[in-house]
């Protein structure tokens, strides 16, 4: 037990002689917190039990409007040249963007992805309202019927390339974008990265306390992963 | 003068389980809120009606309080106390309750069948009680519970409500002080002040 409370004034109960009538009747007719009977107990606790499944299928629901905003960012990002930027740094140089959107969907993306992908390259909001359901019934074919292996990346990649395009210059865009990859893909193949950039992200956003703890998460669940010890870096900094 | 030993309180207050569960939990098991409720559900029902939940509240509140703990677990600081981040959330949506409920009459209206006297003598201190509490701000209503009613040392509250022992202090000093005022003021309106 921590402290005995030495400093603490004597309490009412401890101190008859000089309590007030308004003291001895609160004393008498204030309810004690009740520690809850097992009845009670054990029906919160199913319905605890349901939350994790409710709150999956909230999730599932929020991840397809998440995933329509981030495809939203992702055809920003095409048309400021991002994917040529990928492309150069995955591939042998390309030549336009044109030709790098070309390779990286030869690396197989979701459709919805190929699908912005041959969307013309120049800023085009007409397209934007659009693309959003499609890419929406792409992510729940991710989730729901279990894509490919290689589909699965192509959209991990989307994202997380998406959040890092944006993380300087908009990093709450970028953290919808890393809580869409979250939800669809707590474990997957680029989460530590992810981590890693929802950490910087927060930083950016000067929301310390969720980033030491986003950071402290990374160090548990990789603590080998060179992300992690970047992270921790990264929030040393002044 | 000074506060009783702690054992003699002890047997009025589940003190153990009041904080129970502080010591270090797996990492995985912070990971699942059915988990940490099987550890500290009794810890968040208590701490609820500290914070002025109202018995018939308490389930829909509690439940509100571990949807949110699940949202949240990714949030928690592995270095802070869970209890203390447990209470911290208690605290949020408790004032939240308290906003949307507003103190009203209702709970203290209860059936006026006729009773023995001494019953109803009671039935009044209580409704003058839980109406002053009710008056105060959730801080304060819990400090003042925890302290006077569950005798919980200032250091312990501290700990919980992640606040320094002066403030804790100073609420204490507040709501005593504020709940007397209250409750002289309310004996006098009926009459028997």
């Amino acid at each position: 037990m921590r402290g005995t409370g030495d400093g603490d004034p004597a309490r009412w109960r401890a101190d008859p002689a000089r309590r007030s009538r308004g003291a001895e009747l609160l004393l008498r007719g204030a309810r004690r917190p009740q520690l809850p009977g097992d009845g009670t107990l054990e029906r919160l606790g199913t319905l605890v039990d349901d939350i994790p499944r409710l709150s999956a299928a909230r999730a599932r629901r929020g991840a397809r409007m998440a995933a329509a905003a981030a495809a939203g960012v992702t055809l920003v990002a095409l048309a400021t040249g991002v994917w040529a930027w990928r492309g150069q740094r995955r591939a042998p140089p390309a030549p336009s963007a044109a030709g790098a959107a070309g390779l990286t969907v030869a690396t197989a993306p979701a459709p919805a992805t190929r699908r912005a992908i041959e969307a013309p390259p120049a800023p085009d909001v007409v397209v934007a309202p659009h693309a959003p359901s499609r890419r929406a019934h792409a992510a729940r074919a991710v989730v729901e019927t279990g894509p490919s292996n290689a589909d699965a990346l192509a959209r991990e990649i989307a994202l997380v390339d998406a959040a890092r395009g944006d993380l300087a210059g908009a990093p709450a865009r970028a953290l919808v974008a890393l809580d869409a990859h979250r939800r669809e893909f707590p474990r997957g193949q680029l989460a530590a990265e992810r981590e890693f950039l929802a950490v910087e992200a927060l930083r950016r956003m000067n929301r310390l306390a969720e980033a030491r703890a986003r950071a402290a998460e990374l160090e548990a669940r990789y603590p080998s992963s060179s992300y992690a010890s970047r992270a921790a870096r990264l929030l040393q900094a002044p | 003068m000074k506060a009783l030993p702690r054992a003699a309180l002890q047997d009025q207050v589940p003190a153990a389980l009041a904080i129970a569960g502080v010591g270090a939990v797996a990492p995985q098991e912070l990971l699942d809120v059915r988990a940490i409720y099987r550890t500290h559900g009794r810890f968040v029902w208590l701490s609820l009606q500290r914070l002025g939940v109202q018995p018939a509240d308490l389930d829909d509140i509690a439940q509100d309080v571990f949807v949110i703990v699940h949202r949240r677990l990714g949030t928690f600081d592995r270095r802070a106390r869970l209890t203390t981040w447990l209470f911290g959330i208690c605290m949020r949506v408790a004032a939240n309750y308290r906003r949307r409920r507003r103190w009203t009459r209702e709970v203290l209206a209860g059936g006026a069948e006729e009773e023995r006297p001494d019953i109803l003598v009671r039935r009044e201190e209580r409704e003058l009680a839980e109406r002053a509490l009710g008056r105060l701000d959730v801080a304060k209503r819990a400090t003042f519970v925890m302290f006077e009613l569950e005798a919980l040392s200032c250091l312990e509250i501290a700990e919980l409500m992640n606040v320094p022992v002066g403030t804790v202090y100073s609420r204490l000093h507040g709501a005593r002080r504020q709940l007397e005022r209250t409750i002289a003021r309310d004996l006098k309106k009926r009459g028997m002040g």
